[in-house]
This record gives C-alpha cells, sequence and structure tokens, in this order.
C-alpha cells in the first residue's frame, strides 16, 4: 500500500487549512511507519504548522481500539485542541471508526459524514450528509468531525513554501513518549484478530451473454417480480 | 520530496520497455537517461537514498516534452508525466533546475509569459463565442490566429478576443509542475473567461487541456463550454456554414499535436477540415492515439538543439508518406515543424487553408 | 443460550433481526414504527422509543452504553448506516469492546461471533473474531434476507431517551428528492465513463424511472462531471445491494465492484467484450449501450 493522503483526509486537512486562515493553528497527526515521514513533511508546504507522526515497531498491527488509544494520548500530548478533523474512512481498512472513537476517549462529541465545515461568531456549523438528506447541526468545541470525500480539494503547495518547508521537519513520537506500555500498543493492544485473510473475489460469477435485448427485458421483468435467481 | 503518489508510478515499472521505443526525445537523443523508464528509476533511487538528486538528474527531467505517448502505451498503466512534473517541482524548489529553464519561469513571472516579449493584441469584441488565442500563437505564431479569427467572420460568427489575455498556465505547468503559482495563473485566467460568460474556443489544445482537465480539480472551473478551435470549426464544416473547396486534390497527411491525441482523442475535427480545404488525405506513421511528438513550444524554448531534432524526427515519418503537404491546426505543432521544412513539402496552416 | 443485542435506531434491517435469531434470543431497540417488523422477525424483547429525536449521537451513545449495562448484552450488532457506524464506534470505546466494521457474513463458534468482512477493495475476505468480553459488529445493510417467524414470548418495552446531555442542535434538514436512499434501493441502473455525457445519463435515468431504480454511476463518470457524487457506487462512494444491478458502460475497475458485489443478479452493458465487468455478471450484452438501452425501453414499455 502507497503511504498517501487519502482523498477523505485531503478534504479535512483542506476544511483545517480553510478554517485555518480565519484564526489558528493546523497540527497534523497521522499513525503508520517511519516511512511516512516524508509524505508527512511535503505537508508542511500546504500551511500546516505542525506535522507529527506516531511510529513505532510496537505498534504495528493495531486495530481501531489501539489506533485510538495512541491517537488520544498524543492529542493530550500535543494539544488542547478545539477541534479535530479526520477524513470519514481509510483507504485499506475503511472501517471508518476511528473518528468516534477517538471522540468517546476524549469525552467530546462527533458528527460524521461532514461536507461542509463553517464558524460564524454562534460557534460551528456543519453540513452532514445521510441517507436521505443533509442536516444542518450547530455544534461547540471541542468536537471530532469526519469529512467526506470530494467535499474539499487540497490546495497546491507554493514554490516558496516548500523551500521553506525544506527547514522544518515531522515530529516524530514513539510509544514511551506516549506513555503507552507494550501491551497497550499494536496487536497486543488490540480487541480483534483477524484470524484468517482468503484472497478470493466473491463477486466472480458466470456470465450468461444475452444475443438480444428481448431476452435482457425478460431477465428484467423477472427481477421485477420478484421470479429471478434467488 | 517526491511525493508518494508520483514514486507509485515511478516504481511500478515492469520494465517492458514500450516507453523506450515511443519517446520522441529518447529516439532522438539515443540517450538512455532520456526514456520514461530511466527517469522512474532515477526517481526511485532517490527515494532509497542510493543516488542524490542533483543538477545533472534536474537536467535529465527536463529533456521530456511531456508528450504522454508512454502513458498511453504504458502495460502497467502508470503515468510518467506525473512523476516527471513532481520532480521539475524538486528541481526548482532546491535550484537545481537548467539556468534556460529559470530564465523561462523569471519570464513568465516578470512578464506572464516565457518570451518576455509584447503580446500582438487580437482584441474584439463580439457575441457568440469568446476566442482564447493562447501565448505561443500571439507571441510567435499570429498568423494562424489572424485565420482562424478571419475563418470565425467568413462563417458568420461574431468572435471575442480578450484584451489582455491573462495565460492559462499550462506552459508554467510544464515548466515548474503543478504547484500554487500555476493554481493562481489558472484561477486569474477563469476569472477573466467567466467574466465574459461566453463559450471559449480555444486555439491552442494545450491551453484547452488544462482548463478542462486540471482547472475542474482545483476549483476554478470555466463556467461556459470549452471548445477547442479544431472541433468548433468541424462543427462549422458540419452544418456548411463553412464552404468546402474541392479544388486542389493535393496529398497531405495531419499531424495529431499531443494534447488532442491523448487528452482528448480528437482525430476527425482536422482530417474534416483537411478534406474541406480540398487535400487528399493519407495518414503518416504513428498517427491518431499513437501520435508521435513534434516537441512543445515550451520544451523549444529551453532546449531548441533537441526540439529540431525532434521536429526533424516528425518530417521524417512525414516524407515516409509520400504527400506533399503537412497538415496542422496547432500552434505548438506549426512553431516547432515550421523550422525543418524539407525541400519540396510544405507546412500548412489548416485555418488559413480553408480561407 | 446466547443474547444478542440489535441496535435499529433509525432504520431496521429485517435481514439481520432474523440473522441474530439463529444465534440465540433477540433484543431490538428501535423506533416505534418498526416494531411490527422487529416482532416479526422473532425479536424476543423489543424495546421501543417514540419520537426519537437525535442531534448529538455522542450524547445517544452514552445512553446506549448505560442501557447496554443494564441489560448486560454480550453481542452487540447494528446496521451500517451512516448514523449506527458513527454510533457503534463511541459505544465500542464507552465498553471496551472490539468492533468489526461493515461485516457480510455472520456465524457462531461456541460463544464466539465469526465476522468476515471484505478488506482492501474486496480483493481479501477477512475473518475476525473479538477478544473482548463484548463484541460489536455493524453489518453491510440488506445482506441477509428477512425470514418471517414471530417469538410468542415477545414482549415490547418502552424506552425513553430524554436527549438532556445532547450538545449539538439540529438547525434544518433538507430530505433527498429522490425516494430510497441509493443504499437500500432494490433495483439500480448505473453508468460509467462509457455513457460519454450527461445527456447520457438523462436516458439512464429514464431507463431508472421506468423500472423504479436508483441511479447509480462508476468513480470515473462522477469524475467526468456526467453524474453528481452522491450517485457514486464503488470503494469512495455508496455500497448497494440491491436485487439487480444494471451496469451500463462500466469496465468493472475493482474500486467500482467493491460497491456493487453484494447485489443478488448483475446485468452488464459493456462494448468491449473483454470489459472485467462480465466476470462479475450474471448476464452481459456486448454492444453500444445507447442502442441496448433504447431496444430495452421498447421491450419493456
Amino acid at each position: 500500500m502507497s503511504l498517501r493522503l487519502n482523498i477523505s483526509d485531503e478534504a479535512a486537512l483542506e476544511a483545517g487549512l480553510r478554517l485555518k486562515a480565519e484564526d489558528g493553528i493546523v497540527t497534523v497527526l497521522t499513525m503508520g511507519p517511519q516511512k511516512a515521514e516524508s509524505f508527512l513533511s511535503e505537508l508542511l508546504a500546504l500551511g500546516v504548522d505542525e506535522a507529527v507522526l506516531i511510529s513505532d515497531e510496537k505498534m504495528a498491527g493495531a486495530d481501531t481500539y489501539a489506533t485510538a488509544k495512541a491517537l488520544n494520548a498524543a492529542v493530550r500530548k500535543l494539544g488542547p485542541y478545539d477541534m479535530i478533523l479526520c477524513g470519514r474512512r481509510a483507504l485499506d481498512g475503511e472501517t471508518g471508526q476511528i473518528p468516534g472513537r477517538l471522540a468517546s476517549s476524549l469525552g467530546w462529541a462527533c458528527v460524521s459524514n461532514v461536507e461542509e465545515v463553517g464558524i460564524d461568531n454562534e460557534g460551528i456549523v456543519l453540513h452532514r450528509r445521510t441517507e436521505d438528506g443533509i442536516e444542518v447541526l450547530r455544534c461547540v468545541p471541542p468536537l471530532v468531525v469526519s469529512v467526506c470525500e470530494y467535499s474539499y480539494k487540497l490546495r497546491l503547495p507554493g514554490i516558496q513554501a516548500m523551500r521553506q518547508a525544506k527547514k522544518k521537519q515531522a515530529k516524530v513520537l514513539n510509544a514511551s513518549d506516549l506513555n503507552l506500555a507494550a501491551e497497550e500498543c499494536g496487536l497486543s493492544g488490540s480487541l480483534t484478530r483477524v484470524t484468517e485473510m482468503r484472497a478470493i473475489f466473491p463477486g466472480l460469477r458466470n456470465c450468461k451473454k444475452l444475443s438480444d435485448c428481448k431476452e435482457l427485458a425478460m431477465v428484467i421483468q423477472a427481477e421485477i417480480r420478484g421470479t429471478g435467481n434467488e | 520530496m517526491i511525493s508518494q503518489n508520483a514514486l507509485h508510478h515511478a516504481e511500478k515499472c515492469r520494465f517492458c520497455w514500450m516507453c523506450r521505443h515511443l519517446c520522441p526525445i529518447q529516439r532522438q537523443t539515443g540517450k538512455e537517461i532520456n526514456t520514461p523508464r530511466a527517469k522512474g528509476l532515477l526517481l526511485s533511487m532517490v527515494n532509497k537514498e542510493t543516488q542524490s538528486f542533483d543538477k545533472d538528474m534536474a537536467q535529465a527531467m527536463y529533456e521530456c516534452v511531456l508528450c504522454d505517448a508512454c502513458t498511453n502505451n504504458c502495460a502497467t498503466g502508470y503515468q510518467p508525466p506525473v512523476f516527471i512534473r513532481e520532480a521539475r517541482t524538486e528541481a526548482v524548489v532546491n535550484d537545481l533546475a537548467p539556468e534556460t529553464v529559470i530564465r523561462l519561469i523569471d519570464n513568465i513571472l516578470d512578464t506572464g509569459n516565457i518570451y518576455g516579449v509584447e503580446k500582438t493584441s487580437f482584441a474584439r469584441e463580439g457575441t457568440d463565442v469568446l476566442v482564447y488565442i493562447g501565448e505561443v500563437a500571439a507571441t510567435q505564431v499570429p498568423e494562424m490566429a489572424e485565420n482562424l479569427l478571419l475563418l470565425l467572420e467568413k462563417a458568420g460568427i461574431s468572435a471575442k478576443v480578450l484584451e489582455n489575455e491573462p495565460a492559462s498556465g499550462v506552459m508554467l505547468g510544464d515548466l515548474i509542475g503543478y504547484t500554487e503559482e500555476v493554481f493562481l495563473q489558472a484561477k486569474t485566467c477563469a476569472e477573466a473567461i467567466n467574466k465574459v460568460g461566453l463559450p471559449v474556443v480555444v486555439l491552442n489544445s494545450y491551453d484547452a487541456e488544462i482548463m478542462k482537465q486540471r482547472y475542474p480539480m482545483w476549483d476554478c472551473e470555466v463556467k461556459t463550454e470549452i471548445i477547442t478551435a479544431t472541433s468548433y470549426i468541424y462543427d462549422l464544416i458540419l452544418k456548411e456554414r463553412i464552404k468546402s473547396k474541392k479544388a486542389k486534390g493535393i496529398k497531405g497527411a495531419c499531424h495529431d499535436d499531443d494534447r488532442s491525441a491523448r487528452s482528448f482523442f480528437e482525430f476527425d475535427p482536422i482530417r474534416a477540415m483537411a478534406k474541406a480545404a480540398g487535400y487528399e488525405l493519407e495518414e503518416m506513421f504513428s498517427n491518431k492515439k499513437m501520435a508521435k511528438s513534434c516537441g512543445t513550444a515550451v520544451s523549444k524554448a529551453y532546449m531548441p538543439e533537441i526540439i529540431s531534432k525532434v521536429a526533424a524526427g516528425r518530417w521524417e515519418d512525414f516524407e515516409r508518406s509520400g504527400c506533399s503537404a503537412l497538415l496542422i491546426a496547432n500552434p505548438e505543432a506549426y512553431l516547432c515543424l515550421k523550422e525543418s521544412i524539407p525541400e519540396g513539402k510544405c507546412l500548412v496552416d489548416l485555418y488559413g487553408a480553408l480561407l | 443460550m446466547n443474547e444478542i443485542l440489535v441496535l435499529c435506531p433509525f432504520y431496521i434491517d429485517a435481514g439481520l433481526v432474523s440473522q441474530a435469531t439463529n444465534f440465540g434470543s433477540v433484543r431490538v431497540l428501535t423506533e416505534a414504527r418498526n416494531v411490527n417488523i422487529a416482532v416479526k422477525c422473532g425479536a424476543r424483547w423489543v424495546h421501543c422509543m417514540e419520537g426519537l429525536s437525535i442531534s448529538d449521537e455522542a450524547a445517544f451513545a452514552d445512553f446506549l452504553a448505560d442501557k447496554i449495562g443494564e441489560w448486560k448484552s454480550k453481542i452487540i450488532l447494528a446496521p451500517a448506516e451512516i448514523k449506527m457506524r458513527n454510533i457503534m464506534p463511541m459505544l465500542a470505546w464507552r465498553l471496551k469492546a472490539g468492533l468489526t466494521a461493515d461485516c457480510t457474513s455472520l456465524s457462531m463458534k461456541d460463544k464466539s461471533l465469526v465476522q468476515v468482512r471484505p478488506a482492501f477493495g474486496n480483493s481479501l475476505m477477512a475473518t475476525i473474531c473479538s477478544l473482548s468480553e463484548i463484541q460489536m459488529v455493524t453489518v453491510r445493510p440488506g445482506i441477509f434476507r428477512e425470514r418471517l417467524q414471530t417469538n410468542p414470548n415477545v414482549e415490547i418495552i418502552a424506552e425513553y431517551y430524554s436527549g438532556e446531555r445532547e450538545r449539538i442542535k439540529r438547525l434544518s434538514f433538507s430530505k433527498f428528492i429522490h425516494g430510497k436512499p441509493l443504499s437500500q434501493a432494490q433495483i439500480v441502473v448505473a453508468g460509467g465513463l462509457g455513457v460519454g455525457s450527461k445527456e447520457g445519463f438523462q436516458k439512464l435515468s429514464q431507463l431508472a424511472k421506468e423500472i423504479g431504480a436508483g441511479l447509480g454511476a462508476s468513480r470515473m463518470a462522477v469524475d467526468a462531471g456526467f453524474a453528481p457524487y452522491s450517485c457514486q457506487v464503488g470503494m469512495t462512494g455508496v455500497a448497494v445491494c440491491p436485487d439487480l444491478y444494471i451496469a451500463v458502460g462500466i469496465s468493472g475497475a475493482v474500486q467500482h465492484l467493491a460497491g456493487m458485489s453484494g447485489s443478488r443478479t448483475v446485468i452488464a452493458i459493456n462494448s468491449d467484450p473483454k470489459a472485467p465487468i462480465f466476470d462479475y455478471a450474471d448476464y452481459g450484452i456486448v454492444g453500444d449501450w445507447e442502442t441496448s438501452i433504447n431496444n430495452l425501453l421498447e421491450e419493456l414499455l
């Protein structure tokens, strides 16, 4: 898997940078192998004030519980923050659990699937997409928000900013920096265990090629009546 | 600091060597470093810290016309221009870009165009369409812009052209990669076009490509329709607003420019234009999607010797077709090819040919 | 006997309630209007919530955590719709429980719930077990079939959520005009880059209207501006599992397949006979999509 921002993280970061334009500082926090450091420092050229990587071999194989625990420790160490923006899901596992778990661990509220993050003089206004409509929510900090992909397009870095970013570096935190014991980290700190991985695509089917649309119409009509193949 | 995304493109090469045969620069220079494959390898070596990104490497990254022929034929579906553009950004950030390139960047930032000269003004008021001339035609091939405008006038189209036409950003994007500076040019250009509110007919497919395919990704869309000049003229031919000239019967072959060929897959319009102008059409070696580049205006500006060879290479392809007229509707291609016209052959601007 | 808690405060997944009865006695928490569905599908206890209004899902998760403490539930299931996907992780943290998201298959081995979910864009199926005392799972909606089987001992219990700890206020809600959300549509007509234009998608939506289907699109088609993002089916869009999925001009990229492979019947229409989508379809037509759709509309009208 290549280490990069996934599209929903990109949207979350852009939302954060736009809020920063009004007032504030933006910290990017992620967890992953040491290799992720170089990609984190790329973000410094976008106007991110601080980039922090949680990285420790002990943390390999962490499930969402152990990951949230580590992120919680880092947020407490680096904070205080008013808002934590996350992509709504990662591309590999796409579990979408981190925002909720992190919020709960901090005792904060959490709004998922957000398309628009705004601030007015009364607080935070979020537009949140659900299956059947868009909710407009008024919230008070502190708050965790998970942002939908495509809702914001990440800006491009400028040459000057990239030159300046060369002088800065991402900060790396390990388990002991976060006062986490080995048994709280990674696989041993996890509450779920993957017992089997099968590389079988479940969707493979035997395709029957139809010669004309008459046949196709019959198949569709049978499906609509509910008499298709079970 | 090449992004992981770009490295992903660089590292998925499986050494099929296809791009090596297709690269117009490699074919003329014969240098192994001038293949997309080699450039990808270099960057992955930088990533593995077995090689440092130095001036020579930066030089190599600029010896490419970003024609995308390699992408079009890559068996693993990767896009060398993605990492080559980023490598150029890296070169500029670290002050490693070749002198000739830096001069062009300075020219753009000072005067808005790479040539650092005043542009011929084509400004006029009109109500049907906005014609975007682009800096290559406006400074290097003004006759092509004139011909297009005359042709539209003859067809009864009332065309508007902006007074101080902003750069589309395509040249800067080729020189420094897609950065905030390019975005700012794009934004200014999109705003100027949106203020007019007419459909835009774009003379240079390079400008059309960045407007159509990049602007939306950067949230600075052109709100009206963007039409390449070639497809707009094609439409006018179909509507019989431009009359065919069946007289000549000269044998000609069309050159598909890089972006029309591989960004728009647009092949019919120039051929229809050529037929309408009365040419008897043949196809030359490597055409349509497989079209070989003859160089670009920006690459010609910083490496004229290499681009002369590339253009000569394209003329060789043409000569094998047995035709006498090489037919063109793109100002960049015209600029590159007009220098080395072989004896007995001619280079034809299709807009002019239709007048 | 195991006891299974199924949380359906917003949307009831009848198939999930039915499936849960295979593992033990089922306790369902749901809104008043859905009580009869829970009863029909074999719930033993139905906790009924009248006029439920939730803006702060974290506060509701706290409420649920307290209730679960009373009920002493050890296995907790919920449909993976947007709100429960937000609430379950918060609840899991409160209960110190492992949580597997978006499962497509469940079974019981001794006291342990065997959870299967697709990973890495459906190229792998992962089998997961919880190590915590409480086991939690969200299940892809519509994946299990509904089975009617009323439990003769069913009890209905009223519950009340005051919402007094809520920190978030809902200012407005604009409902989408289309009836059902795409993820719950029984038939989906989806178009890809091959459809070629916005106008092409209008034709597809005509077909969709004709057969009562939802309109979907591949990521490429959405990127090209042919259809809005809300139509996007796939890894980065909506996952659908309708009875019938009609893929028009879609080549079948892995990331698209990830969003529709749960469909019961798949029909593919594509001009390229080698398009991967045909490997994942039950029926296929090789040919121009527009001609096929025109002919099809004629046949169906």
